[in-house]
């Protein structure tokens, strides 16, 4: 027996009225499947496997001498930008230097909303005020402040939902990180390998901002690497390991990969002879626990000059399936 | 010691001196004043006085006038080169707005101690169904505005006006609008941003929307406010619960 027309309308309308409210939600699931939506881009590197690359086609090699403006949106900085916008279903989210998120129209650059943060002025970052960009998860967006705090915001409206001191501004810690979500985690590192921090990567409840693990990146007392720490007593306390690259997350090993800084004091290694670890490495973190530090390598051994930058991990292999 | 005693003195008078000085104006001026500011000045200087900044109305201390004489005489001439323009008004309507500007400060004496901030909340989320349209720290729509620090930014009496009468109360800033594409799409939405181009809003789904004005049949921006007046809907005593409810909200940070 068929359904009478009207009901069929009806569901139709029912579904057509469902369907664009749960796509304003970025899930976990959608996250884990960014690949499949080449039009947005949900997180700091693209995709999990931080490979930062988009399959989108309409621009190719061919047509790409014929771009021209569209928009502008001027910032209220005139700071560097180092911000990558996430875009989730034509809205774009961008930071503005030092500690500003927005929200603005991907199609025409207008602005739905701004939040403003003025970080404490204890904050001194190394070399430039900057922010690389936001996490999402829901509805609700991750930023990760000058002066070390982490702050969850509602995309809608840009309203503060909570804020968390994730370390002392006025010791030297800073963030420029974009976050990254995990399940029901949220995961920063912090900046700061220029005025003796001991760098550390933590994972905050994504509901409550409460802290759920530290993973210090220089082994304290009775941790394993803590011998690579010789010279000065007190120098894996000061040893850096600064998180300011987003690091990666394979979903079938549960781990998550971040590169970590130089050491310090980064231009006199006298005051910590040994390997440092784990400065200039990649570490690989049980998500849920931020134990079995799987496969940590250092990629710089002993380095007595800074490079440039940490490093970006990107899983290759069976269990990520990812080809770079 | 001399010297201390009498700015101690001067201080003390000043303070005397200046509370009964609302006591010289009439209800009845003071409610005209009412009116004739949410008509004339709310959309600048705000519901409490204080929305531009260094302007504070409700001190009743400014910086170009001392007497009601002179206060009366500047909001007829405005102040050249500024936003403030000059108005015209009658004799009995500036003894109203300079009575109310006079007292504005008083009125926010009245509702201090009052109500039940817990009976207040049930009353926002059952019977007022508050939370159909606002948001208080994660919990209802965003329609409307978000509540979470109203107690932080407008008075008792504010807050008690917007519920007696929304649209007299509604700021420019929170104003809906109409519009309708020209596939005869209606989309009704709050403000967020506009420009001489373009508009943004949050619809009626909760969804951020863009619109570039060329491409609308119509753009109204609506000045009724889609909130209830709670006048006739409260007693009086649950208003002041609403009140001592909502001016419990101080925001998340």
């Amino acid at each position: 027996m068929k359904p009478p027309m009207r009901s069929v309308l009806f569901a139709v309308f029912l579904v057509s009225l469902v369907i664009p409210i749960l796509r304003a939600q970025v899930s976990n699931d959608r996250l884990l499947r960014s690949a499949d939506e080449p039009r947005n881009w949900m997180m700091y590197s693209g995709t999990y496997a931080s490979q930062r690359y988009s399959t989108l086609s309409q621009i190719n090699p061919s047509n790409v001498k014929n771009l021209e403006q569209k928009w502008i949106f001027q910032a209220e900085s005139l700071e560097k930008f180092e911000t990558t916008p996430l875009v989730v279903d034509g809205i774009m989210y961008i930071t503005q230097a030092p500690s500003d998120a927005l929200a603005l129209d991907a199609k025409t650059g207008r602005v739905f909303w701004i939040y403003r943060y003025y970080p404490s002025t204890d904050a001194r970052p190394c070399c430039g005020s900057v922010n690389r960009g936001l996490a999402i998860l829901g509805d609700t967006l991750f930023l990760a402040t000058l002066d070390a705090h982490l702050i969850a915001l509602d995309a809608k409206t840009g309203r503060p939902i909570w804020n968390t001191r994730v370390a002392n501004a006025s010791a030297g810690y800073a963030m420029t990180v974009a976050p990254l979500v995990v399940k029901d985690k949220v995961i920063v590192g912090v900046a700061g390998g220029e005025f003796g921090i001991r760098g550390f990567i933590a994972a905050y409840d994504v509901r409550t901002g409460r802290e759920a693990w530290r993973f210090n990146t220089i082994p304290g007392p009775g941790e394993p690497g803590h011998e690579t720490w010789q010279g000065q007593a007190d120098a894996w306390e000061h040893g850096g390991g600064a998180i300011w690259t987003t690091g990666s997350y394979d979903p079938a090993l549960n781990l998550t990969y971040w590169g970590t800084g130089n050491p310090g004091p980064d231009w006199n290694p006298g005051q910590r002879e040994g390997d440092n670890l784990y400065s200039d490495s990649v570490v690989a973190l049980d998500t849920d626990t931020s134990s079995g530090l799987f496969n940590s390598r250092q990629m710089i051994p002993t380095i007595t000059i800074r490079p440039k930058s940490p490093f970006w991990s990107i899983p290759i292999g069976t269990a990520a399936r990812a080809s770079s | 010691m001399v010297r201390k005693c009498c700015l101690a003195l001067a201080v003390i008078s000043s303070l005397v001196g200046n509370r009964p000085a609302s006591a010289q104006y009439s209800q009845a001026d003071v409610e005209a004043g009412y009116t004739l500011y949410n008509a004339n000045c709310i959309t600048c200087h705000g519901a409490n006085g204080d929305s531009i900044p260094g302007v504070n109305l409700r001190t009743n201390q400014f910086r170009r006038v001392a007497t009601d004489a002179e206060l009366n005489r500047l909001i007829q001439t405005g102040i050249p080169g500024t936003a403030m323009p000059p108005g015209r008004y009658t004799t009995a309507d500036l003894a109203g707005l300079v009575a109310y500007i006079r007292s504005m400060r008083d009125f926010d004496t009245i509702a201090p101690g009052r109500g039940d901030a817990v009976h207040g909340q049930t009353i926002f989320e059952e019977k007022g169904n508050c939370t159909s349209c606002h948001r208080v720290n994660r919990k209802g729509s965003r329609v409307a505005p978000d509540l979470s620090d109203i107690g932080a930014i407008r008075s008792p009496d504010a807050l008690r006006r917007s519920l007696m009468d929304p649209t007299g109360s509604m700021l420019p800033l929170n104003r809906y609008v109409r519009a309708v594409t020209r596939d005869g799409k209606v989309i009704t939405g709050r403000r967020l941003n506009e420009d001489t181009y373009t508009v943004q809003l949050i619809d009626t789904e909760e969804r951020l929307v863009s619109l570039v004005k060329s491409d609308l049949r119509e753009y109204v921006v609506l000045k009724t406010s889609a909130m209830p007046p709670y006048k006739e809907k409260l007693t009086s005593g649950e208003l002041d619960d609403v009140v001592a409810y909502l001016r419990t909200l101080k925001g998340a940070r």
